[in-house]
């Protein structure tokens, strides 16, 4: 009797465990911002940067190609602008997204700053964090074109019980030759599960213009996330979910391109992989895409796609 | 786009290094295991607790169920059971069910413990109904195996620990975990 009664108690106890990880994964804790706040809006330890010292390019002939990629914190900066020099495919890029760009504390330019002096381009960069040592973490657009405005929108914000962060969006105007076009890149939570993440994509997305180029780091793991910390491996070993799948019918169902839907992976790691990157277009035809594997500066690869120009 | 052995590549790696971890643990597992059979087992001890009590009902934290399961097994001969886990929950509206038939058994065993080898399939379905606008759901189903040893303690009430493997389409994944339950005769 006495085993049964612990064996209950036990089974009680391990129950409310299971329904407190559950009760705890609500919806976002915050919603975003309502809107795109301009960079001269933004003063203090999170101030942006913005730079259009270099020359104007000629408008693109036939594509415009827009790279993006996961730069983990940029501290193989001369091998990534080496790679944007020497790779053909990412020599070609005329706009490039860059996620976790960091700034060192009481330096400028930031390191998207100094990669886009080193590619001749004009660079956007806003920080969404700042690290212990007061180093920004964030996202920047470079372009060979003048950034005419630059705007951040912050994302709605997940409890993660760890290591949560803020998440933005960055939104810039390139005046490319007479065309205006709207650019966002963007870098979602990682643990979260399908309907939160489309949740803080959906903010952006509402909020962006009715023609141009949206991409980043979606991070669409495949897994179902426990309390959000715990992915439930067995399940992605057996039941896998495709994530990215449902990431590219949402953006289609809002009138976008998704070039780069059969890329493949898209992250840099010894032991598993995962397609986490990606580039939507709206409002123009889409070129081809790839995805540069021999460019190995971070755990992610450069994932490129060409926008029909004009 | 990358070849199939490029892809397989890494995840046989990280299967290979998991499958040599696993053996490891078992290596250490086994021993430790012998060292308890050698002392609970005195002499004239001649039926062990898991064929005086060979049924037993468990819930398992973390395991086959990815956060939990509940399992019954039955052991058929002193070295050998058969069982099942079973497990549905909800997180974030995403519905996770698994189905985990399982062949046990005990290579080195005392009279209440022994250390444990489980073979068995995985059958997970997961569901994902939409709550966004432009996005109809998803869901994915799939077939794997399971493989598992660990430290099993029945005395009545029963505790496992547990280092697994599961394998499917979506590769070779590690996991663990810890299971409390009863046995009855």
């Amino acid at each position: 009797m006495s085993g049964s009664r612990s064996g209950a108690s036990i089974a009680t106890v391990a129950a409310a465990a299971v329904l407190g990880l559950a009760s705890a994964c609500a919806r976002h804790d915050h919603p975003g911002g309502d809107r795109w706040v301009p960079f001269a809006e933004i003063q203090g330890d999170l101030a942006p940067e913005l730079r259009n010292g270099a020359p104007p390019a000629a408008p693109p002939q036939g594509t415009l190609r827009v790279v993006t990629y996961n730069v983990h914190h940029g501290p193989e900066l001369p091998a990534v602008a080496d790679a944007f020099r020497s790779v053909p495919a990412l020599a070609a890029a005329d706009v490039v997204l860059l996620q976790e760009a960091d700034a060192p504390r009481g330096e400028s330019p930031s390191l998207a700053g100094r990669l886009a002096d080193a590619l001749g381009m004009n660079d956007a960069y806003a920080p969404a964090w700042l690290h212990s040592d007061g180093a920004g973490h964030g996202l920047a657009v470079l372009s060979r074109f003048p950034i005419t405005s630059a705007a951040v929108l912050d994302l709605p914000y997940f409890e993660l019980g760890s290591a949560s962060e803020r998440r933005i969006a960055l939104r810039v105007t390139l005046q490319i030759g007479d065309v205006e076009l709207a650019v966002i890149a963007i870098h979602l939570d990682t643990r979260i599960n399908v309907n939160d993440r489309l949740d803080q994509l959906d903010w952006a997305v509402e909020r962006a213009d009715a023609s141009g180029v949206l991409g980043g780091d979606f991070n669409t793991l495949p897994f179902v996330w426990i309390g959000r910390f715990l992915p439930d491996l067995p399940q992605d070993a057996v039941a896998p979910v495709d994530v990215p799948a449902a990431v590219d019918e949402y953006m289609v169902s809002r009138g976008f391109a998704d070039p780069t839907a059969g890329s493949g992976d898209t992250t840099n790691d010894p032991v598993a992989n995962f397609k986490l990157d990606s580039i939507y277009v709206r409002g123009h035809a889409t070129g081809g895409s790839g995805v540069e594997r021999g460019v190995t500066a971070s755990d992610h690869f450069p994932v490129w796609a060409d926008v029909v120009w004009p | 786009m990358r070849g199939l052995a490029d892809l397989a590549s890494p995840r046989c790696a990280a299967a290979c290094r998991c499958a040599r971890r696993l053996g490891i643990a078992g290596v250490l597992a086994a021993a430790i295991s012998g060292r308890v059979a050698a002392a609970d087992a005195p002499a004239g001890a001649d039926r062990s607790a898991r064929l005086e009590r060979p049924h037993a009902v468990y819930l398992e934290l973390l395991g086959k169920g990815g956060l939990y399961d509940v399992g019954y097994d039955r052991v058929f001969a002193d070295r050998l059971a058969l069982g099942g886990a079973a497990s549905f929950f909800v997180i974030d509206d995403e519905r996770v069910l698994t189905l985990a038939p399982y062949l046990a058994t005990y290579p080195w065993a005392g009279r209440r413990s022994a250390f444990l080898v489980q073979l068995g399939a995985q059958i997970v379905y997961v569901a994902i109904p939409s709550h966004i606008r432009g996005f109809s759901g998803a869901s994915s189903t799939g077939l794997g195996g399971e493989f598992s040893i660990g430290y099993e303690l029945r005395a009545p009430v029963l505790f496992r620990a547990v280092a697994t493997g599961v394998g499917g389409r979506g590769g070779f994944r590690p996991w663990a975990g810890i299971a409390m339950g009863g046995t009855f005769r």
